[in-house]
């Protein structure tokens, strides 16, 4: 019957068992019909041809059949797989609500490592990962001007801008801007605002078209048609949303204004990365506009930015920027014989500086979270080491390996999917407190936040890691031979296998946190040095301020000068001040650098830092007169040019000579300068920046320097802030229509300049330290798991006349050797570690082995205690309550 | 009246119907049919057991082994409730079409 079927070959493609079934099915049924058939007379040859007749292809449907039952295979497999795997959740489940213990454990250990890494990992996404709010970032390049000497980073001058402008042939646009506080008034409560007053081409350059209206046209860049403006979302909401508001006038700095147009919601300008305030309203950048000096290549007053041509890589736009800038040395050698240009991606420019703190934070908590996984995995080995009964069991009832494995790799999914829901939730709370923490000058902290693709890696990580950690010690646990685990299992017998995965675990705890308290030591050791560094000037009580005197009303420097020493003897008045002065800028608060000759050797230019100061500088800043004197009000234009120079000019240029009475060029032309005093020597740039030579000139002589004055500064007696009201009072009744702006104490600006490294220290202190107590708990747990498996060796051995004492020692020498092999694996990362981030180290090396010497100290200090108590316990054992254990 | 041809797509209603009395085997479900229908409808035996196999892939019938009355190993093929739910709305929608076939061809064209 049917035995000349030609079905053999598919016995390949499907399981044997789903042929099997087709063929009894089809068998069956025509032994059925062919009995039928001859019930009623047919012969039996006939009756076979016939119901096979009736049938039709049996090949063809067997072959459809046995396709059909493989899906219906397939499917059932897989239902039967999801409810094995349900279940098993649902057992993972309950088995940790039975051990609330390392539930908990492991859930805090979870929690704290995705927590903070979350929080880490959205901040750095945020500030360096996420591309800028602009058309084709990525085409989009910054500016600057640096000195060739000494590598400092400048601002563009309008004038050399232009130049570029008009022969670089690597730029689709090239755009400048310049941020400055002013007054708004004419619309709603007047106001003190944050403007950017910009190329015409800005928004064009950024490829950002306005939410309403306009951007600026090409020609509204000179004085009588810049009176336009674009104003923020931000703004256009605060004056009630309205569309009508396009073509109103507001007065900006007193001037009428038409608003022409409204930029999208949340558009940035890039000079407002890294700021708190906004900037609310966008002018033309006006070709006449004074403050801007269009034809003087000295005065780097833009944030600059351009589009790359299409085509042009970033390389060939610096060629074309050196050619310009080459022209512009030979043209204004005056003033660009030291200065080249240089572009940079301008997402990578924004972020520069932060850059390198990011990543090292990012290193720091990748290393905790490590820390935290293996903590977790030993939780997890000590709770599987605790159910293999249960598991032998299991076993012994019929539960296959893979099957017993499927159930521990699930719970430790169970836990990490747990344990990181948990730390994304604390994350997502930390990460609002970080951002408010970062200082201003980080860019984007306002859009630090954890999006959805950072909570999914830091789920997938962590449950990769959670099945990862828990596949190892559950592979170990699932070995174990059920007959042996069942006779021993009163005697809690662990496998040997078992405490030495436990023992790598601990090394490499020990020597994950190695790494990370070593870095966390160095850069606390840099802060606290950078701290303790002296600035050689007073910052306490000393208010700074800016005050921008316009050209128009302020054409020439005697002028200004003017304005200033009436400003200096009105505000001396005042009660409390003890001090005044002014110049073109106090420390801290930028510079200038110049070139000089010495009058003795003219063939050679020294670069300096130059500043043009008053008389009473010195005395506000606290700046000693070393030899000679300080500058006098009585050095004035007309009487002998006069200099202070600093120690390390002195030092530098007369190592073997009195500086006081040598003489000084500016440059060839002008008559020579005369040193009259050694001053004590400042850190004028920060506690990081080294001293540089530096030359006081006079304010009041002000044909020796080129730059403006705007900075002034009172020392009083009593908090400086107190007396802004009565200054800007001061300033009032001289210029009617002067603000004052970036007023702040140098001790302030000292704090500001150490918040980011502050914020640093302070979570690496953090991590480190979670990452030390997650340690002490990995060592105590291996100990006492250690200790507890060997309880019954130990009776023997005490009731053999071994001392506590002796197995103190025996318990000590094993936690000593895994803590031993952790400290040697620990300090090759740790130096490894230390190199990477050295460009935050302030004057420690990385390698410095009294750090590393202490770290290492702690930290076998601690896991010695750790070890201790476990250790001691085993000490005081009862030979007899240890023999009847067995 | 001569036999015919299935029409295509209403197989598998009279295999859910053949089956939807309790367990059966497919050669009950094959005597079923030609038995009901007085050998009208003609159908191979093969096609009856690929729509039985295709309705337990989508998941209308269940099948299971057992013995025949004669005491022979066979599969035997119920209704699930999915199959029942699917079955009754069949019969409903052919009650509704025969009637209304049956309403047309019995009416008289006008004019």
């Amino acid at each position: 019957m049917g035995a000349n079927w030609k079905w053999r070959p598919y016995r390949r493609v499907f399981p044997s068992h789903l042929d099997a079934g087709v063929d009894d099915e089809l068998r069956f049924h025509l032994s059925e019909r062919v009995e039928a058939l001859m019930a009623e007379g047919l012969s039996e040859d006939a009756a076979r041809a016939q119901a096979l007749a009736e049938f039709g292809d049996v090949h063809d449907v067997r072959r459809t059949l046995v396709a059909v039952d493989a899906g219906i295979e397939r499917r059932r497999r897989r239902t039967e797989w999801i409810v094995s795997v349900w279940s098993d959740v649902r057992y993972a489940a309950r088995t940790l609500r039975r051990a609330p213990r390392f539930t908990l454990a492991a859930l805090t250990t979870l929690g704290l490592g995705v927590g903070l890494a979350s929080m880490v990992i959205g901040a750095a996404d945020a500030v360096l990962l996420r591309p800028l709010p602009y058309h084709e970032p990525e085409r989009l390049v910054s500016l600057h001007e640096i000195t060739r000497a000494d590598s400092a980073y400048y601002s563009v001058a309008f004038a050399s801008l232009r130049d570029l402008e008009r022969q670089g042939r690597a730029f689709a646009g090239l755009a400048g801007s310049s941020l400055r506080a002013r007054n708004l008034t004419g619309r709603g409560q007047p106001q003190r605002v944050w403007s950017d007053i910009v190329s015409p081409n800005f928004f064009d350059v950024l490829g950002v078209r306005p939410f309403l209206g306009r951007a600026f046209r090409r020609d509204e860049n000179t004085a009588g048609r810049n009176r336009v403006a674009v104003i923020s979302y931000g703004l256009w909401e605060q004056l009630g949303s309205d569309p009508d508001l396009l073509g109103s006038v507001v007065r900006i700095d007193d001037l009428p204004h038409e608003i022409v147009g409204v930029a999208p919601l949340g558009f940035q300008p890039p000079d407002e990365f890294g700021r708190r305030e906004p900037v609310a309203l966008y002018t033309p950048l006006s070709i006449d506009d004074d403050s801007f000096a269009p034809d003087n290549h000295g005065d780097h007053e833009l944030n600059a930015i351009a589009r790359l041509a299409p085509r042009i890589t970033v390389a060939q736009a610096q060629a074309d920027v050196d050619r310009v800038w080459a022209w512009l040395a030979k043209t204004y050698p005056d003033s660009n014989r030291d200065l080249t240009a240089h572009i940079r991606p301008l997402g990578a420019d924004l972020v520069h500086e932060v850059r390198e703190p990011m990543l090292v934070l990012v290193g720091a908590v990748a290393l905790l979270w490590l820390v935290a996984s293996v903590n977790l995995a030993t939780l997890m080995l000590v709770q599987f080491i605790g159910r293999q009964r249960e598991i032998a069991v299991r076993t012994a009832l019929g539960a296959s390996r893979p099957r017993v494995l499927q159930m521990l790799v699930v719970q430790g999914a169970v836990v990490a999917l747990a344990g990181s829901a948990i730390g994304l939730a604390f994350g997502m709370a930390l990460i609002k407190v970080f951002s408010r923490l970062v200082p201003t000058d980080v860019p984007r902290a306002v859009e630090m936040s954890i999006d959805w693709q950072v909570a999914a890696a830091v789920i997938v990580l962590s449950i990769v890691a959670g099945i990862a950690v828990g596949l190892v010690p559950a592979w170990r646990v699932s070995r174990a031979a059920v007959s042996d685990t069942l006779r021993s299992a009163e005697r809690r017998m662990v496998s040997a296998s078992a405490v030495r995965w436990r023992s790598i675990l601990v090394t490499s705890e020990i020597a994950l946190s190695l790494i990370l308290l070593t870095g966390c030591a160095l850069l606390l050791k840099s802060f606290v040095t950078l701290v303790g560094v002296d600035l050689g000037f007073l910052t306490d009580r000393v208010l700074t301020m800016r005050i921008e005197l316009p050209g128009s009303r302020y054409p020439t420097a005697d002028d200004r000068l003017r304005f200033f020493e009436q400003l200096a003897s009105r505000v001396g008045a005042l009660p409390d001040v003890q001090a005044v002065a002014f110049a073109n800028r106090f420390p801290l608060r930028g510079g200038w650098g110049g070139g000089m000759y010495l009058a003795d050797q003219r063939e050679r230019m020294i670069e300096v830092d130059l500043q043009a100061v008053s008389a009473g500088y010195f005395a506000t800043l606290g700046i000693p007169v070393l030899r000679g004197r300080g500058l006098e009000t009585s050095d004035r234009t007309g009487s002998l040019p006069v200099a202070v120079v600093n120690a390390a000019f002195a030092a530098k240029y007369f190592p073997d000579r009195d500086a006081v009475g040598r003489h000084l060029l500016r440059n060839e032309q002008e008559p020579s300068i005369t040193i009259v005093g050694v001053v004590g020597d400042v850190r004028r740039a920060g506690k990081a920046e080294p001293v540089a030579p530096g030359v006081y000139l006079p304010a009041a002589q002000t044909a020796l320097y080129p730059v403006r004055l705007a900075d002034f500064a009172i020392r009083s007696s009593h908090d400086p802030h107190a007396l802004v009201p009565s200054i800007q009072a001061a300033v009032l009744t001289i210029d009617r229509e002067l603000p004052i702006g970036n007023v702040r104490t140098l001790s302030e600006v000292v704090g500001d300049s150490l918040a980011l490294r502050r914020l640093q220290v302070g979570l690496i202190s953090v991590f480190a330290a979670l990452a030390l107590v997650l340690t002490v708990v990995g060592v105590y747990g291996v100990a006492a798991c250690a200790a507890a498996q060997r309880t019954v060796e130990f009776g023997v051995r005490v009731a053999l006349g071994a001392t506590p004492s002796d197995i103190l020692r025996l318990v000590l020498t094993q936690s000593a050797a895994l803590i031993a092999g952790g400290l040697v694996v620990g300090i090759a990362g740790a130096l490894a570690f230390a190199r990477w981030m050295e460009s935050l180290l302030f004057e420690v090396r990385p390698h410095d082995p009294a750090t590393l010497a202490a770290v290492s100290l702690l930290l076998v200090a601690v896991a010695m205690v750790a070890s201790y108590v476990p250790a001691r316990r085993a000490a005081r054992i009862d030979p007899a309550d240890a023999l009847r254990a067995e | 009246m001569a036999p015919v041809d299935f029409v295509q797509g209403t197989l598998d209603v009279v295999v859910l119907q053949a089956v939807a009395h309790g367990p059966v085997h497919g050669y009950d479900v094959a005597r079923f049919i030609h038995e009901h229908s007085d050998g009208t409808l003609r159908v191979l035996d093969g096609a009856l057991y690929t729509a039985l196999h295709r309705l337990e892939a989508r998941g209308w019938i269940a099948a299971e082994w057992g013995l025949s009355e004669k005491g022979k190993r066979a599969k035997f093929y119920r209704l699930t409730t999915a199959g029942r739910r699917a079955l009754k709305a069949e019969i409903a929608s052919w009650a509704a079409y025969v009637h209304a076939m049956g309403k047309v061809l019995s009416a008289k064209p006008q004019g």
